[in-house]
């Protein structure tokens, strides 16, 4: 991913780690006085201060308890502010046309910080290659970009708000869905949030993922895993119990002291078998306590984070490219 | 929570306000309309004022005119959940409505989206429940869009479906969101009557808007509910000066921000041929829009009611300043706070409403005045509360939780 010539890289010969936090995946976190929110709130400030470059909202928690993914996410909103906000979204329920403003509405208004972890959902077994899956990626990508990124120009002289000469249909009439756009929100700051998509078994081909995610439990799995990507990162799910709570996982996993994860995160980092870790807490208040307190730090120490505090939008801070918009002429609408 | 003849109170949170070229005025910043401190500046405005919540529409398509984005207006509402989303975490006390359509939400996503922002919100969440019409069909799908009865039956399964959803989940602080209905249809009012809690309604005179409010308790008493539990918040814009004279003057100044382009822009929204290069003081092309109407019948509903208030022999001009004169408002008034006061206290113990969603002319600097200028006055008549008694949106409207 990035190279260490990058201003925000680490101090070492290693390129930093992308490093996430499911904020609800093994257990959500235990309410404190403030209730619920305030729980969830505090948990995301804290993952902010300590360096983590995202927290991911729906992961793996079970349904019942489940707090709406893109709702929770968009609530860390104003509570962060170089943080990267995930959602984990199920393509299944959901239009292609609503799922596409409500991603672009959250980037707009977290400031281009967002990332879609896209999967087609349990309820979907009529789907087994994954085609509506792809369409359904397709069509909301395409829609992102039906506002050209400069058609925004508030011309209050002329009384232009919006170039509607920047704006256009996508006359989509695919096999599953019929969209013609454009979409009722401008294209997000990042182009496109995040995609972020499981890769491996079971999972769709991550082709437009620009951060994979492997459920690998050993460097070999892992190597196989990156073998059918095209270059995009990819970060390993990694469950971590550092206060002592019980930890059953079938992912990689870490239970005890946190000299030891350090020890565990380098040794893969360096053997090239990830460029990072999707951290699931057992318990998320307390196993961040120590994260931040020892396990980033160490790490920091040892040139494997970045060490300039983070800015810009989230794909500039994960060195990630921008999406050029499809419908732009080359060489206009695409910044260098 | 709320004594008798208290008002309650809704801002209508529409990007830089209800005025169509509010956009344009010199202290409107569109620039800071796709970032959240805006939005978060107004409802915590909202918050100082006490007022009940502050609520977002939904659309599901773009407004355009001529097959295009109406580019000289303010685009709509960002999705609505993403910023009550927001707020809930950026807002202690204020109510979060939102609009999210039956047609095109699948009840699963609904439920879990308002049930996540009431828990996340401490139980300050409530849901306009909307139809979606022709055309936003042309987004969703490659089949015909919905005829109404199907659309209201729908409308009625969904609704039925997310409560259940919402019953068999952990409770929130307040049972379950508010709901929320707008539409007078024969329709609207069995389904308001059946689900609604808090109904914005539309009317210009207080005779009607009193007779909306008697039927609509009547047919919800008939249905085992109390007349308490349906509130009615028509929309009001007040247009407010320190003197009538100020205000009369403020009109015009917003007025006169509908610069040509917009009023070709809404006339080819409205009629949906081009008005871009007709000369204003050509006779209105009523002939040619007719043709085009029989062509797509589907669409000639509103578009019929506009052209039946089209004069014969009239220039594009004359029936212009006829449509930008109309206040963009449901009811309006223009006039001092004591003024502004008085009409409201006037709908209130006439019988016309429970409350008002306030269509602020611009936003943020109209609504401020609102909450600076006129809000002091219905608190000292008595009419509205000085602090909030409860926590939750139910608390604020003075609702039961849901059996």
């Amino acid at each position: 991913m990035q190279s260490s010539t990058d201003p925000g890289a680490g101090d070492g010969d290693h390129a930093p780690l992308l490093l996430g936090l499911a904020l609800d995946a093994l257990a959500a976190p235990a309410s404190s006085s403030g209730g619920e929110r305030d729980a969830y709130l505090a948990l995301a400030r804290k993952a902010e201060a300590a360096g983590f470059d995202l927290v991911l909202a729906g992961y793996a928690a079970a349904p019942a308890e489940r707090l709406d993914a893109l709702s929770l996410a968009a609530a860390m909103t104003t509570a962060t502010r170089t943080l990267g906000l995930c959602a984990v979204v199920e393509t299944a329920g959901w239009a292609p046309y609503n799922l596409a403003r409500a991603f672009a509405s959250f980037d707009l208004l977290a400031g281009g910080r967002t990332g879609w972890f896209a999967v087609p959902g349990q309820d979907e077994p009529a789907d087994p290659g994954f085609e509506r899956f792809a369409e359904h990626l397709e069509v909301v990508f395409a829609l992102f970009d039906s506002w050209d990124d400069d058609a925004l120009v508030f011309d209050k002289a002329a009384a232009v708000f919006a170039d509607r000469d920047r704006t256009r249909r996508i006359r989509h009439h695919g096999r599953f869905f019929t969209v013609d756009g454009p979409l009722n929100a401008p294209r997000p700051p990042q182009g496109r949030p995040v995609i972020l998509q499981h890769v491996g078994d079971g999972a769709p081909k991550a082709a437009l993922a620009d951060v994979a995610v492997s459920r690998a439990a050993t460097p070999e799995a892992a190597a196989a895993a990156r073998a059918g990507l095209n270059g995009a990162p990819m970060i390993v799910d990694l469950a971590v119990s550092l206060a002592g709570a019980p930890l059953e996982t079938d992912r990689l996993a870490w239970r005890g002291p946190a000299a030891g994860l350090v020890a565990l995160i380098e040794a893969w980092a360096r053997s090239g078998a990830a460029d990072g870790f999707n951290i699931l807490p057992a318990s998320p208040a307390a196993d961040l306590e120590v994260l931040a307190a020892e396990v980033l730090p160490a790490l920091k120490a040892r040139g494997l984070m970045r060490s300039a505090p983070a800015s810009g939008d989230l794909r500039t801070r994960l060195g990630l490219p921008r999406p050029a918009n499809r419908y732009a002429p080359v060489g206009e609408g695409v910044p260098a | 929570m709320s004594g008798a003849g208290e008002l309650h109170l809704a801002l209508w949170l529409l990007t830089s306000g209800h005025h169509i070229a509010s956009w344009r005025h010199p202290r409107s910043d569109p620039a800071a309309l796709t970032g959240i401190d805006h939005y978060v500046q107004v409802a915590r405005l909202a918050e100082r004022g006490k007022l009940d919540m502050v609520f977002f529409e939904d659309t599901l398509a773009p407004r355009e005119r001529n097959g295009g984005v109406f580019g000289e207006v303010s685009f709509n509402s960002l999705d609505p959940l993403i910023q009550i989303a927001a707020l809930a975490a950026a807002t202690e006390r204020i109510g979060l409505a939102a609009s999210f359509s039956t047609t095109y939400h699948s009840p699963e996503v609904l439920a879990a989206k308002f049930a996540a922002i009431d828990r996340l919100s401490g139980g300050r969440a409530g849901w306009n429940m909307v139809t979606s019409g022709a055309a936003a069909g042309r987004n969703f799908g490659s089949g015909e869009h919905p005829e109404h009865a199907a659309r209201y039956a729908n409308a009625h399964e969904v609704v039925h479906a997310v409560r259940a959803k919402w019953a068999a989940g952990p409770p929130s602080p307040q049972g379950q969101p508010v709901l929320i209905q707008a539409g007078m249809s024969e329709w609207g009012l069995d389904f308001a009557s059946s689900f609604g809690e808090a109904i914005f309604s539309a009317f210009g005179a207080l005779e009607a808007g009193r007779a909306f409010r008697s039927d609509l308790r009547e047919r919800a008493v008939a249905k085992g509910r109390s007349a308490e539990s349906i509130k009615v918040l028509p929309g009001f814009m007040p247009i407010i000066g320190s003197t009538e004279r100020e205000a009369k003057a403020k009109a015009d100044e917003y007025r006169a921000l509908i610069h040509p382009a917009i009023v070709r822009g809404m006339l080819g929204e409205r009629f949906n041929i081009d008005f871009t290069d007709r000369p204003l003081d050509a006779p209105f092309p009523l002939d040619e829009i007719k043709a085009t109407l029989e062509d797509r019948p589907n669409i000639g509903g509103p578009r019929a009611r506009f052209l039946a208030d089209v004069r014969e022999g009239e220039t594009i001009a004359a029936y212009a300043e006829r449509m930008t004169a109309k206040p963009t408002g449901h009811l309006s008034k223009v006039g001092s706070p004591e003024q502004i006061a008085d009409f409201m206290q006037d709908w209130r113990e006439g019988g016309g409403c429970d409350g008002f969603i306030i269509q602020a002319l611009q936003i943020p600097v109209e609504f401020e005045l609102f909450v600076d200028e006129v809000i002091p006055v219905l608190q000292k008549r008595g009419l509205f509360r000085r602090d909030y008694a409860g926590t939750t949106l139910r608390d604020h409207l003075g609702l039961d939780e849901p059996v």
